[in-house]
């Protein structure tokens, strides 16, 4: 059909259900969008930062594999100990978080409790530490659960997801109605 | 406490904001500053608070109180500047008519 024609053809009047849908589709964008603006921005920053964090250098690795058989670890205690003194004295008091073993690559992380999140790679063979350094990329999951700003916090980082859950809606009803008068 | 801040920053500055620019046609001239401090002092806290958050990105600490500060409070206490601004500061002269 030829577009003149097309744009004579008089456009169906919507119903007061869909003008009524689409004002309520239209309101729940504009509210929400403000609203959880923030916590949207720090959960998409926190999560292009968290998938570039080798590369952004926020978390001390190696990739050089180890030598020895996983049989011939050291004692967990001893990695420990050998691990505790290769960081400061602050550190080392303020307590092991975890310990990470990776047996395929001969290594093992041990994550320490204090504020700046301080690991240390050893081998497991015989011990050598290979790189000390700090787990940024630890808070920054913390701050994109939600989890930075309290035993609740995780509560935001649902809101925004379900609040993103319905922008996406409402801003594709408004795009499928977008001549229907909403106001 | 804090998270008072924060619940008040993140939800309430933004209702705040939406309810006084719904009718924002309506509103005085001194009204209208308020509303527009709101705005630009939540704008900048957004900017300001974002950078404290992530720069660098390691957990606050009890020795970085301004930090932790603007993090919790940030959002709601620099919009809430920006209104008083835009209440206290005197306003400027009407212009001239632009023939006279």
């Amino acid at each position: 059909m030829p577009a003149a024609n097309r744009r004579s053809l008089p456009r169906r009047k919507p119903s007061r259900a869909t003008r009524a849908i689409t004002k309520g589709m239209l309101y729940t964008h504009l509210w929400l969008g403000v609203i959880v603006a923030f916590l949207v921005i720090i959960i998409s920053l926190t999560g292009i930062m968290l998938n570039h964090k080798r590369a952004l250098g926020f978390m001390p690795g190696t990739d050089a594999r180890q030598p020895g058989a996983f049989a011939q670890s050291l004692p967990l205690p001893e990695l420990a100990r050998r691990a505790a003194a290769a960081v400061t004295p602050d550190v080392a008091t303020s307590g092991i978080d975890r310990m990470d073993v990776r047996p395929d690559k001969g290594i093992i992380k041990v994550r320490f409790n204090d504020t700046s999140i301080t690991e240390v790679t050893l081998a497991l063979h015989d011990g050598a530490v290979l790189v000390t350094g700090l787990r940024n990329d630890s808070f920054l999951e913390q701050l994109h659960s939600g989890d930075a700003f309290g035993k609740a916090g995780y509560l935001l980082s649902d809101l925004a997801a379900a609040a993103l859950i319905l922008l996406l809606l409402s801003g594709f009803w408004m795009w499928l109605y977008p001549h229907t008068r909403a106001r | 406490m804090n998270t008072l801040g924060l619940i008040l920053g993140v939800f309430i500055v933004p209702l705040a904001m939406l309810a006084a620019c719904h009718r924002f046609r309506r509103l005085s001239r001194q009204q209208r500053r308020i509303v527009w401090g709101l705005i630009i002092g939540y704008g900048v806290a957004l900017l300001l608070v974002l950078t404290t958050l992530l720069v660098p990105p390691v957990m606050w600490a009890p020795d970085q109180p301004i930090r932790t500060f603007l993090a919790y409070w940030g959002l709601f206490l620099m919009p809430v500047t920006g209104a008083l601004a835009g209440r206290l500061l005197p306003m400027p002269a009407d212009l001239p008519p632009a023939n006279s």
